[in-house]
């Protein structure tokens, strides 16, 4: 698999850490990260990036909030969103406002990497 | 002991029976008061700290923290309880947490929750979840396929249908829809119209003079005079290098002399300025028949005949058969 940048956005820095190991592990560099909406969006860049995975509950901006203004400004955007949320609305809204992806709490190393593959495929990467 | 340690006395004996975790914090300072049984073996006896550290190894109170819609009196008095479910980032497991305010020793107003794991439960709600998910994944996969097919068979048929350089139907398709067009006239009986042959004077000339280049431009300039002077009922198409068609629908004779006439004259007057190449000028040979119970062919043929006929008497003219 193509070794990604990925920014990774959460509030917590237990799962930041956590995610930055599960990523890396997979062969893929943690290039920044981000604690808030707003620090992601202004971090996110497509030249640095290939890969966003964003935290949908934060306070003030929430994950899917920052998913759509990222792809605002860039349509090519790859975002993936971590939830712990069950609730099928949550992982819902971030598809519908452009997510090509998402993980679910608790992390499983193998379901991560699929993931990401499946994106890859998706857009003939 | 006074009455108010012998009641917490009781109080802490009875929690230390509870199957599930139990916990009590300050609502002001986050400090865990108390801890039962099962959360100490749990996180370990000597733990002292925030809360929100303590338990969910946060840096600030949790997102979904309830201290602000229990911290009050009317909340204590009236046994106020929220219920909520939350995901554990230390042990990752699924909470269901049942709080509510108390009164507790030392004036003050704390927090007690009962923190219940319902992680199984979750599992088949992720499930789900995710079983949406993925066929909202798949499905704007296939939306955008489709898109994408969509596109490709609109190019494709265009590609088909039209002349690349000018845009104009091609011969193939001219000839196919001319057909059907035709039939159509000739069943209604009562509608003249016209099929015209036009042909770019000495093309070749132009071509040899200034290059492949500038004859591309002098074709596309005539496709766009074309479009711009017939109506979209009409028919225009490309039917070979120099050469184009008309079927002009609704128009009797004097409208077909009015209409190609002017649009001979027009073109004899126009100036082009190109990319290397200034003032070029052309001009068309026209030849015209009226469409009467005849094969696309035989039209063709004919109206072929009449636009030779106008190159051979000087070109720059329109040969129309008369009515």
């Amino acid at each position: 698999m193509k070794k990604l940048k990925i920014l990774v956005v959460d509030d917590s820095s237990i799962i930041n850490k956590k995610l930055i190991q599960i990523y890396e592990s997979l062969g893929h560099k943690v290039v920044d990260t981000a604690k808030t909406g707003e620090e992601a969006i202004k971090k996110y860049d497509p030249n640095k990036i290939d890969l966003v995975s964003m935290d949908i509950t934060m306070p003030d901006m929430d994950g899917i909030e920052a998913t759509k203004q990222i792809l605002a400004k860039n349509p090519e955007a790859l975002v993936m969103v971590v939830t712990s949320h069950g609730q099928e609305q949550m992982i819902v809204s971030a598809i519908e406002s452009g997510a090509v992806g998402y993980i679910l709490k608790p992390f499983n190393k193998e379901r991560i990497s699929a993931m990401i593959e499946k994106i890859l495929k998706n857009i003939g990467g | 002991m006074n009455v108010n340690s012998y009641g917490n006395g009781i109080f802490k004996k009875l929690f230390d029976l509870i199957p599930f975790c139990a916990y009590v914090v300050d609502m002001d300072s986050y400090e865990i008061l108390y801890m039962n049984m099962k959360l100490k073996e749990k996180i370990g006896t000597n733990v002292n700290g925030k809360c929100y550290k303590v338990l969910y190894g946060y840096d600030e109170p949790c997102i979904f923290c309830k201290i602000d819609e229990l911290y009050s009196k009317e909340a204590v008095e009236s046994g106020k309880s929220v219920v909520h479910e939350e995901f554990n980032d230390v042990d990752e497991r699924w909470y269901r947490l049942e709080e509510r305010a108390i009164y507790w020793p030392g004036d003050k107003i704390a927090k007690y929750s009962f923190a219940i794991d319902i992680s199984n439960e979750k599992e088949s709600q992720n499930k789900l979840a995710e079983a949406h998910a993925n066929l909202m994944l798949q499905s704007r996969e296939l939306a955008s396929k489709n898109d994408l097919l969509h596109e490709m068979y609109e190019k494709a048929k265009d590609m088909s249908e039209k002349d690349y350089l000018t845009g104009l139907y091609n011969r193939r398709y001219f000839q196919e829809i001319g057909s059907k067009l035709i039939s159509n006239i000739l069943r209604q009986r009562d509608i003249p119209a016209y099929f015209a042959m036009l042909d770019i004077d000495h093309f070749k000339i132009i071509n040899d003079e200034y290059g492949h280049g500038i004859g591309d431009e002098v074709l596309k300039h005539f496709a766009r005079m074309l479009e711009a002077s017939f109506r979209s009922s009409d028919l225009v198409g490309r039917l070979g290098g120099e050469e184009f068609g008309i079927i002009l629908i609704n128009v009797d004779y004097k409208d077909a002399v009015r209409l190609l006439e002017e649009l001979r004259q027009k073109i004899e007057d126009q100036r082009l300025n190109l990319d290397g190449a200034e003032n070029i000028h052309y001009t068309i040979s026209i030849g015209a028949v009226k469409i009467r119970n005849d094969e696309m062919n035989t039209l063709m043929a004919n109206a072929d005949s009449l636009m030779y006929q106008a190159k051979s008497e000087g070109r720059n003219r329109l040969v129309i058969e008369k009515d």
